[in-house]
C-alpha cells in the first residue's frame, strides 16, 4: 500500500450526511414527497454498516475457522432468501437449491478466491473471505433472480410449447434446452454487460474504494479483475446449477411437466 | 403395429375426477374420435395416454408395451399426442419440420427432405424454405400436423386438427389422414366438427364438473 491513508472521522460522516438533508428540503419544499424514504435510508444504511462493521472487527479478531464459515453460512443463507424474495413465480424447494448453489459458487470460489490468488494467512482469513463472498453473492443472486424467474415463468407460459416437445419424444433435458438456454442467458447479462464498461464507463466501487484508502492505482486494478473474473465465473455457474435444478423439480422422472407445482405470488 | 389398449384409465385434474373408467381398443389402422363437452378433460385423456399427465389411473398399453414401464420418450416415439395449438416454431418451415430429429431417441430416422416437401405439398402448405412468422393459423396447424406425421407414429393422438382449417383444407388432412391409416397407423382424434363416417365415438362417461 502505498501513500498516506486519510481516515475518515464520524463528523466526516456526518457532513456528507448533511447532503442528503439538503436533497430532503428541495423535496419538501417541491413537495416531491421523498423526505421520508431518503430519512429511512439514510437511518437504514447508517445503522446496516454500522452493525456490519461491529460483527466484521469482531469476527476478524477472532478469526476461527468455525466463526469464519457460520458468517459464510449466514451470508448465503440471506442471499439465498433474497434472490427469491422478488420472484413472480414460488416453487417448493427452490429456496434450498438456491442456497445450494450459492455455496456450490460463490462460497467455494470466495474461498478458493481468498486462499490461493490472494493467498490469506490462514487460508480462510476472514478479512478476506468475507468481503469476497460478499461481491459474489451480491451478484450471483441477482443472476439466480433473474433465471428462476424466467425459467418458471417460460413453464408456465410456454406450458404447450414445451409439452408439444415432450410429445414428440424429447427427454426433460432437450425439451428444457430452449427456455435454459434463455434463462442462462437473462441471468449472466448484468455481469457480462459490468464486465464490457468496467473502466469506461465506471470506476468500479471497490476500487474507487481502495484508491481512496490510498493503494496503487494499478494494484487496485488487479483486485479489481480478480473479483470480476470470480464474480463472472460464480455468477455464470449459479445460473446453469439454478437452472438445472429447476429443471429436475418442474419436469419428473417420466419426463412430464408438472407445472402445477409452480405457484403464482 | 400393435393395438392401443385402455383399460380402466381414469383421468383427474386435481380433487376432480374426470371421467368413469375408460376401456377401449384401438387396432390398427383404426379411427375413433372423442366427444364431450368443453371443458370435460378430452385433451387432458389424450394427455394421459401419451404419458404426459401424471393424475392417471389405469392401465395403458401397445401390443406388449406397458406406458409405466416404457421409457416416456420411447412411448412416445410410438404414441404421438399433436396438440390443438401448434408450438416452437423456427425461422423455417424445413428448421420447425427438423426439431423431432435431433432427440435422441430417434437419432436412427433420416429427416428426408424430399419426402417432407412432398407431404407439405400435399397438405396445401408447400415450401420447406418458407418463413414460419407470415403463416395463417391453418398453415402453421398444417406444418405441425406434417411435423408429426414425417415421425410415422404407430397411433396418433390428435387434438382437434382441423380447428384452424376451412373445408377444403380439412377434407385434405382427413385424405391423408386416411392414407396412413391404410398403412396402419391408428387414430384417436377429439374434434367438435364432422369426422370420417368410419370412425366410430370412444364412449367416455365424463364426470360433469
Amino acid at each position: 500500500m502505498g501513500g498516506a491513508v486519510n481516515e475518515l472521522s464520524n463528523l466526516d460522516v456526518a457532513g456528507a450526511a448533511a447532503l442528503v438533508l439538503l436533497a430532503g428540503g428541495v423535496s419538501l419544499a417541491l413537495k416531491l414527497q421523498l423526505e421520508r424514504s431518503l430519512a429511512l435510508g439514510v437511518v437504514r444504511a447508517t445503522c446496516q454498516l454500522a452493525l456490519l462493521g461491529l460483527v466484521l472487527r469482531w469476527v476478524f479478531a477472532h478469526g476461527t475457522l468455525a466463526l469464519t464459515f457460520l458468517a459464510m453460512g449466514g451470508m448465503t443463507l440471506a442471499a439465498s432468501r433474497a434472490s427469491l424474495a422478488r420472484a413472480g413465480w414460488k416453487l417448493r424447494g427452490a429456496m434450498l437449491g438456491a442456497f445450494a448453489t450459492l455455496l456450490a459458487t460463490a462460497g467455494v470460489m470466495a474461498t478458493l478466491g481468498a486462499a490461493v490468488f490472494v493467498g490469506a494467512d490462514p487460508w480462510y482469513d476472514p478479512r478476506y473471505a468475507l468481503p469476497l463472498l460478499g461481491m459474489l453473492l451480491g451478484n450471483g443472486l441477482t443472476g439466480i433472480s433473474l433465471c428462476v424467474d424466467s425459467m418458471l415463468a417460460a413453464c408456465v407460459e410456454d406450458h404447450d410449447a414445451i409439452e408439444a416437445e415432450l410429445a414428440m419424444g424429447a427427454t426433460r433435458w432437450e425439451a428444457a434446452r430452449a427456455p435454459m438456454q434463455r434463462a442462462v442467458r437473462r441471468g449472466i447479462i448484468p455481469i457480462v454487460n459490468a464486465m464490457m464498461v468496467v473502466g469506461i464507463v465506471s470506476i468500479p466501487g471497490m476500487m474507487t474504494g481502495q484508491i481512496l484508502a490510498g493503494a496503487d492505482p494499478m494494484h487496485a486494478v488487479r483486485y479489481q479483475l480478480l473479483i470480476l473474473f470470480l464474480i463472472a465465473g460464480s455468477t455464470s455457474l449459479g445460473c446453469v446449477g439454478i437452472t438445472g435444478f429447476v429443471v429436475r423439480r418442474v419436469f419428473d422422472e417420466r419426463h412430464r411437466l408438472r407445472s402445477e407445482r409452480i405457484e403464482e405470488r | 403395429m400393435a393395438t392401443l389398449r385402455l383399460e380402466g384409465l381414469v383421468v383427474r385434474a386435481g380433487e376432480r375426477t374426470l371421467c368413469a373408467p375408460v376401456d377401449a381398443e384401438l387396432t390398427p389402422g383404426s379411427h375413433r374420435v372423442l366427444r364431450g363437452p368443453s371443458g370435460a378433460g378430452k385433451s387432458t385423456l389424450l394427455r394421459a395416454i401419451a404419458g404426459l399427465h401424471a393424475d392417471a389411473e389405469g392401465r395403458v398399453s401397445l401390443g406388449a408395451a406397458r406406458l409405466d414401464q416404457t421409457p416416456p420418450p420411447e412411448w412416445r416415439r410410438r404414441v404421438l399426442l399433436v396438440h390443438q395449438a401448434p408450438s416452437r416454431f423456427e425461422r423455417d418451415v424445413e428448421a420447425t419440420l427438423r426439431i423431432p430429429f435431433a432427440y435422441r431417441v430417434r437419432r436412427e430416422l433420416r429427416f428426408d427432405p424430399a419426402r417432407a416437401a412432398a407431404l407439405l405439398e400435399r397438405l396445401g402448405v408447400p415450401g420447406l424454405e418458407r418463413a414460419t412468422r407470415p403463416l395463417s393459423g391453418g398453415e402453421k396447424q398444417r406444418v405441425h400436423l406434417a411435423r408429426a406425421l414425417l415421425l410415422d407414429p404407430e397411433v396418433l393422438l390428435l387434438d382437434e386438427p382441423t380447428s384452424a382449417l376451412d373445408a377444403d383444407a380439412a377434407a385434405t388432412v382427413r385424405a391423408v389422414l386416411a392414407e396412413r391409416r391404410a398403412e396402419g397407423t391408428s387414430v384417436l382424434e377429439i374434434t367438435h366438427g364432422e369426422a370420417p363416417t368410419d370412425a366410430p365415438p370412444l364412449d367416455v362417461a365424463w364426470v360433469a364438473p
